[in-house]
């Protein structure tokens, strides 16, 4: 059974979250579903099976020529067959086939094919299917009369039949001759339309292929780049090496928030409060934003329901988890916000992000996920949550990480800094590699929440569509990876 | 070769005839033709205006403008058709409706009517003597034959990015993407929702005049569980309606040609439409592409709970309508192909 939506809005939820993943027109066009191919096997069958099974083709399928009917030069019993199909629409029944058999020697070929026609069920049937034969009139109308007129009217029809079969003998060659013309000719017409299907379906297959041409370009310079990054992978197993080398011989880095030196980290924590409260977004915008990862929730549930929210906050992400069949747990180091989670009926833990997954056992989660903590984390740090969060996610779990997007030249010059905890802009470059360097497997950026169209600089020339993207564009990314499956855990 | 297409120039209207007149010279143009294109003011009122514009076109001569000879001259609308071309060929996208089927004798103002005449007369000599003559639709060629006597091809060109068309598993729902207007009777679809046995919903995209009437009707009846406005959408957004519909509905009254037909088509998809609805009954076969009803809420919402309790059928059908929109052979190559005298009927 395909899926139906209960809920008209979730419905169109869903097909604005496609219509966002469709690629530009014009643009890289791999994401678009193929085309399902048409036909073209059908074809070749059909056309295959066209000598075999068709019987014997008329001209015009609705206006069987006398000539037609009568087959000369084909043997009785594809004769009958012939009538049967043509004038009954049925196959000849055993008994009605012995039936013309046995009669025909005597009777001939004109007249059967005239006796059939005044039945009433070929009537019946070539009324429905529309079916109109010409037959000379000069043969139909004694046959018709006289079998109306009972017994003595079949004594009368003897002379008819006579003359009937006398005809048939002396032009036998000459009607042998044109039935197998008309047939050829049936044949040709037959053969044409099945080109021309053929050809139309061959011409759409071709513009398939040019697009898919097109794809294939595509990839080639994925190949490439994938190439250059092998590069960078190599002095990265170096680097790793190296620094495995060192940990041998010094004792590891204690990791830990720093203490603020002059300000109690409460009253930084009620700053921080009224902060947020005074620039975040409205209830509604904030859930309808955050539906945009309906598709990796749909995605993580393979893996279980375990989730780790970093930075919950006031838990508008918790309760989409729950709503959507998760068991979420909030992390926060903000007591107030934790608190506000607890009361709302959240799991939520004052703790650090890191010694938060550190607790978590492996391969547990099928969602890790931190909104708008990036940004605020030394570098350090978040190499160790990114390599933390592999090891927690179960296969096919999730990490979901959203920072602002500095590609926007406002965001990244000016609205980062509106936050005094901010360190500096990530770039969806540099954690794409961030995420692949760690074993993420699918990694994708997802940008969001560009200016509103009135916001933008009227007009579509390149100049303009360069500006509008450079100060309009998405003020928000966010960075996907999952986890995939050790293949040596998948062997045991 | 060197040809000159002919269209109106309407400003600020923009539609459907936009995407025509320029699909229209970008084929050219891709085929290797030197194709410029001349768009003539066009105003509705006053008639005389019309007038003059009939009689300006009638003097103009293209067959060697300021010494640049033209090989082939293509008018799409009128009254661009009066120009004089030795090799000119018309496709008529539609005529001068006002004087036509939206002309009413008991409301028409004395300037309308003897526009009319003007009109009639300018078609019937000019539209008489052109080399080719083609028509947009079987519909709109019908028109020309029963109003002027003339005989018309039927020429179909595909609807904007048919290449980006996608099918996709159905979400249970009917789609109806158009203006809201009138004519397109979206009002059928809506209290078709009242009579449904399935739980189908309905998604009805586009914005226009009807849209306060057709919410009030959602409002009365208690349909906005069943039914939604989206009002209007991106060309993203359709591509993905298109793709995730159980069938697309398009029951306009008489319309000309219709892309909505085709697009449904091209997304493989089943096509509901009605009797009465002039374009799509070129198209859609009543069974085995789509549903052909009475232009009645109960009979529409018969079609969807038909889609509905057989989506798998549902789903050949579409099938069915995919493979008959490329065995019509709708194309921009064959458009061409057929426009410049290249290829026999």
């Amino acid at each position: 059974m395909p899926p139906s939506f209960d809920d008209i809005d979730r419905l169109l939820a869903r097909l604005k979250q496609e219509a966002r993943e469709l690629p530009e027109a014009g643009n890289d066009a791999s994401t678009v579903q193929a085309v399902p191919m048409f036909r073209h096997q059908r074809l070749i069958d059909e056309l295959k099976a066209a000598r075999e099974c068709q019987g014997l083709p008329l001209v015009d399928a609705r206006r069987p020529q006398f000539v037609e009917l009568l087959a000369m030069d084909q043997g009785a019993e594809s004769f009958v067959r012939h009538l049967y199909r043509r004038l009954l629409g049925r196959e000849p029944d055993p008994e009605g086939m012995a039936g013309y058999l046995r009669r025909l020697p005597r009777v001939g070929r004109a007249f059967t094919v005239a006796n059939m026609l005044i039945s009433d069920e070929s009537r019946r049937f070539r009324e429905q299917a529309g079916i109109r034969v010409d037959v000379p009139a000069g043969l139909l109308v004694p046959v018709k009369r006289l079998q109306r007129t009972g017994k003595a009217g079949k004594v009368l029809l003897l002379p008819v039949m006579g003359v009937c079969r006398l005809w048939e003998i002396a032009w036998r060659s000459r009607l042998r001759l044109e039935a197998r013309s008309l047939r050829t000719e049936a044949r040709m017409h037959q053969l044409h339309d099945q080109m021309t299907t053929v050809l139309g379906d061959v011409d759409g297959q071709l513009g398939r292929l040019d697009h898919f041409l097109g794809e294939q370009q595509g990839a080639a310079r994925d190949v490439q780049r994938l190439r250059d990054e092998q590069a960078a992978l190599w002095s990265a197993i170096q680097h790793q090496r190296r620094a495995y080398e060192r940990t041998l011989e010094l004792p590891p880095v204690e990791r830990g928030s720093i203490e603020p030196a002059n300000v109690h980290q409460d009253l930084l924590d009620a700053y921080y409060v009224a902060f947020e409260d005074a620039c975040r977004g409205s209830e509604a915008q904030i859930r309808a934003h955050l539906r945009h990862y309906l598709v990796q929730l749909d995605q993580a549930r393979q893996a279980g329901t375990a989730a780790l929210d970093l930075g919950c906050g006031r838990g508008e992400w918790l309760s989409l988890l729950v709503e959507e069949g998760f068991e979420p747990t909030g992390i926060d180091l903000n007591i107030a916000m934790v608190e506000h989670c607890r009361e709302a009926g959240f799991a939520c833990h004052h703790q650090d992000a890191v010694s938060a997954l550190r607790e978590a056992p492996d391969n547990s989660q099928a969602v890790i996920s931190g909104f708008h903590i990036a940004e605020h984390l030394p570098f350090d740090v978040l190499y160790a949550l990114i390599d933390e969060a592999h090891r927690a996610l179960a296969p096919g779990g999730v990490l979901i990480l959203e920072t602002p997007n500095p590609e926007n030249l406002l965001v990244g010059s000016h609205t980062f800094y509106h936050d005094p905890t901010h360190r500096n802009p990530l770039t969806p470059t540099s954690m794409t590699f961030l995420l692949t360097y760690h074993g993420y497997g699918d990694v994708q950026v997802r940008r969001f929440n560009p200016y509103p169209e009135e916001a933008q600089v009227p007009g579509d020339d390149p100049l303009t569509e360069r500006v509008n993207g450079h100060l309009c564009g998405p003020q928000d990314f966010a960075i996907i990876g999952t986890k995939v499956a050790d293949r040596t855990e998948e062997a045991a | 070769m060197k040809i000159l297409v002919t269209a109106n120039h309407v400003p600020f209207l923009h539609g459907g005839a936009d995407h025509h007149i320029h699909g229209l010279v970008a084929a050219l143009r891709e085929h290797g033709h030197d194709t410029e294109l001349l768009r003539l003011p066009f105003r509705f009122q006053p008639e005389a205006d019309v007038e003059r514009l009939m009689s300006y076109c009638e003097t103009l001569d293209m067959t060697r403008p300021n010494g640049q000879a033209v090989d082939r001259l293509i008018s799409l609308q009128f009254p661009g058709y009066g120009i004089h071309h030795p090799a000119h060929t018309v496709w008529v996208m539609h005529q001068h409706r006002a004087v036509y089927e939206l002309f009413d004798d008991h409301q028409a103002t004395p300037a309308l009517r003897q526009l009319r005449q003007a009109v009639i007369d300018y078609d019937n000599r000019h539209l008489g003597r052109v080399s080719q003559l083609f028509a947009n639709s079987a519909r709109v060629a019908e028109r020309l034959a029963s109003h002027n006597g003339l005989a018309a091809t039927p020429l179909y060109h595909p609807p904007h990015g048919a290449e980006r068309l996608y099918h996709a598993e159905d979400w249970g729902y009917v789609f109806y993407p158009s203006r809201l207007e009138g004519l397109k009777r979206q009002d059928l679809l809506i209290e078709a929702a009242r009579h449904l046995r399935s739980p189908a919903k309905i998604l009805i995209a586009g914005d226009g005049g009807q849209r306060a009437r057709y919410e009030a009707i959602i409002e009365r009846h208690d349909l906005k569980d069943r039914v939604t406005l989206t009002g209007q959408i991106s060309e993203a957004q359709k591509l993905a309606c298109y793709a995730h519909a159980l069938a697309v509905f398009f029951g306009p009254f008489d319309e000309d040609y219709g892309y909505i037909t085709l697009e449904a088509m091209l997304a493989a998809k089943p096509v509901i439409t009605c009797t009465d609805s002039g374009g799509p009954l070129e198209f859609v076969r009543h069974d085995e592409t789509g549903w052909v009803v009475e232009p009645s809420p109960e009979a529409v919402a018969e079609a969807i709970d038909a889609a509905w309790a057989n989506r798998r059928l549902a789903a050949e059908m579409g099938q069915a309508g995919r493979e008959a929109y490329q065995a019509h052979g709708i194309g921009w190559d064959s458009v061409v192909a057929r426009l410049l005298g290249q290829e026999k009927a």
